[in-house]
């Protein structure tokens, strides 16, 4: 596993920095640590805040690839991690995006977008990675949670715990539909075998292939967002693990992406999965 | 010799295919056409109506006219022929153009108890309060909202004559017609009925027509098209918006383009952030018909107010959806739960939507 730590000067970026060494040290990942700067002015302050990283990185016996980059730093972080074959790009969050911000979509916004790996987007101090949310979209949730673990399945390991969450925001519209299906809880929908149940079925059994981890399947009635957020509230999780639509052309235009909501109001570690590109 | 091969698959489909898109072109030719006729007889009737309305109803003030078409439209069960009403009041002089306005306003109000009745139906089969009635509920709040506020801004609209440039209604080819095809029918008929009877008439025809018109929609088709995957995606709200207004604007009818969605949803379900946008583009475009009435009616004052109606509509749903859609949809969302939850709040709910009206078109 390859992790590529992208910072800049602000202080998600430190606390990005020590969340990303702390799981490089965990996994055994391979890293690089790697500062944008936007001329050649800040080269100086650039090299300087590596060689800070370089040894906070040694303090915990690991060993970094220090990287100086100038230039546009979603461009940068994308092209080198294309270069290095990443397998998680770790970033800091930035503070809470405005409208303004939304707007000109941010460097952590943009690298989501155009990474050809999951992105972690630390905003917060968290100590350990232990407990995992991972949101199973549905039609898609599968393919993302087999994108996460074919880049970044180091990151659970034997003491992890995961909830697999599935919000269902449907609404009955036909008498033809069964109304249990719309309060019913994780257990009862995978017993009964729904179309929900056995999306949940197939991600756990995704997530305990060769891994001895406690994987819990969760279902919420309500909307998409506010039931995630609810959740992210209410559980005491160290890492959000969602995916994002990226498919180009008119899905893009159709679709609401849930995961920018993620982002933008989440403040503990998310980690996005992109969908393939085409 | 005669050759007794039967035709192939492919020819007897293409001819099952021909038959039924000409069925489908006379449906929609016959529905056209009385809906016509219905427009001109309640136009001819009105005219003797006007007394009758005003003496009984008392619609003169916008206020009352809004109870009134909202009323109307319960009893009709249906928002169009109410519409089409308030625009034949209007050319007769019954009402003004701002009660004419009111009184559409009032009719799409009516119309929404529609889907809220059929949400009983399926409770009385056995179905859960809240699967049954949400929807309905939902789409009652929604248009009062919209339609509420939408009523401040029309008001300004006619006020300032902000779309007075904007008339169509006066074209010759639409008299001719109109004189050519309908009024042998027509004629008799004034001749020898008593106006109310005339207009009730006019009403009933448009009432069938809009029914005919629903057989020439393709819902069946739809059941399995590749539409079905619109329940399991959360799109856009503007996306789901312009989807809500076209389906309204090719089928003429907010409760069909709403029970259109549910083939639409392969499963029966849709999802919460899809509908509320959906319903207000519906809600946008539903007046269509009601814009055709005002043509045939070659009033180009009564193609104005249509037009208000539309716009002051749209503009309202675009604030809601660019400004505080979030916050609205979480509002409507958690208030239908509350009204669903128990007996008691239903029935609340439902004297609300009764006594309203009624005190509207008393005071």
């Amino acid at each position: 596993m390859r992790i590529l730590i992208a910072t800049n000067d602000t202080s998600h970026s430190k606390v990005a920095t020590q969340y990303g060494l702390m799981l490089a040290k965990r996994t055994g990942a391979k890293l690089t640590l790697m500062h944008v700067i936007r001329n050649l002015d800040e080269r100086s302050i650039g090299n300087a805040r590596l060689k800070e990283q370089g040894k906070l990185a040694r303090r915990l016996g690991l060993k970094a690839d220090l990287i100086l980059r100038t230039g546009l730093p979603a461009e940068q972080i994308i092209h080198y991690a294309h270069e290095g074959e990443e397998d998680l790009i770790v970033l800091g969050g930035g503070s809470r995006a405005s409208l303004l911000r939304r707007t000109i979509a941010p460097t952590a916004e943009r690298v989501v977008a155009n990474a050809p790996c999951p992105v972690l987007i630390v905003r917060s101090s968290r100590r350990q990675a232990l407990n995992f949310l991972i949101l199973h979209s549905g039609q898609e949730g599968l393919a993302t949670i087999e994108r996460f673990l074919g880049h970044a399945g180091k990151l659970i390991r034997k003491k992890c715990n995961v909830t697999l969450l599935h919000v269902m925001s449907q609404m009955g519209a036909s008498y033809k539909v069964e109304d249990w299906e719309l309060r019913a809880e994780a257990d009862e929908l995978i017993r009964k075998g729904t179309l929900e149940g056995k999306w949940l079925k197939q991600g756990m059994a995704v997530l305990k292939r060769g891994r001895k981890v406690q994987i819990v399947p969760k279902v919420r009635h309500g909307l998409v967002i506010d039931e995630i957020l609810k959740e992210v509230e209410q559980g005491d999780y160290d890492v959000v693990v969602l995916g994002s639509h990226r498919k180009g052309g008119w899905t893009d235009i159709l679709m609401d992406d849930i995961s920018k909501q993620v982002i933008a109001r989440v403040k503990r570690p998310v980690l996005i999965v992109q969908g393939k590109s085409g | 010799m005669v050759d007794h091969k039967k035709p192939s698959f492919r020819v007897r489909l293409a001819s099952l295919f021909s038959l039924k898109v000409l069925r489908s072109l006379v449906i929609f030719v016959t529905s056209l056409w009385l809906f016509i006729l219905g427009i001109t007889l309640m136009k001819e009737g009105a005219r003797e109506l006007g007394p009758i309305i005003q003496d009984v109803f008392s619609i003169g003030s916008p206020s009352s006219s809004l109870g009134f078409g909202w009323l109307f439209a319960y009893a009709t069960m249906s928002g169009s022929p109410v519409a089409a009403a308030s625009l034949t009041f209007f050319d007769a002089g019954i009402i003004s153009d701002l009660g004419a306005f009111t009184m559409i306003t009032g009719s799409r109000l009516g119309a929404s108890l529609i889907v809220l009745l059929i949400g009983f139906v399926y409770m009385l089969r056995g179905r859960g309060r809240r699967e049954s009635l949400g929807i309905g509920v939902l789409s009652l709040i929604v248009t009062a909202t919209t339609y509420g506020a939408a009523l401040g801004v029309g008001f300004a609209f006619l006020q300032t004559g902000f779309l007075d440039g904007v008339q169509v209604g006066g074209a010759p080819w639409v008299s001719s017609v109109v004189n050519g095809f309908f009024y042998p029918i027509v004629d008799p008929l004034t001749q020898h009925l008593p106006g109310w009877l005339v207009f009730v008439i006019g009403l009933l025809v448009i009432l069938f027509s809009l029914r005919l018109f629903d057989f020439f929609l393709p819902t069946v088709s739809l059941r399995e098209s590749r539409f079905g995957r619109v329940s399991r995606l959360v799109y856009r709200p503007v996306v789901m918006l312009l989807m809500g207004a076209l389906i309204t604007l090719v089928s003429m009818s907010v409760s069909v383009s709403i029970s259109i969605l549910v083939p639409l949803s392969n499963r029966g379900f849709v999802r919460r952030e899809n509908i509320i946008p959906y319903i207000m583009g519906a809600n946008i475009t539903t007046f269509i018909d009601t814009l055709l009435a005002a043509v045939l009616l070659q009033n180009p004052r009564a193609f104005t107010v249509v037009l208000v109606e539309m716009t002051s509509v749209a503009v309202v749903s675009a604030v809601i959806l660019l400004f505080f859609f979030r916050r609205y949809e979480r509002t409507i969302l958690a208030l239908v739960d509350k009204l669903v939850h128990n007996n008691l709040n239903l029935a609340l709910f439902i004297a609300v939507i009764f006594t309203i009206p009624l005190l509207l078109v008393l005071l």
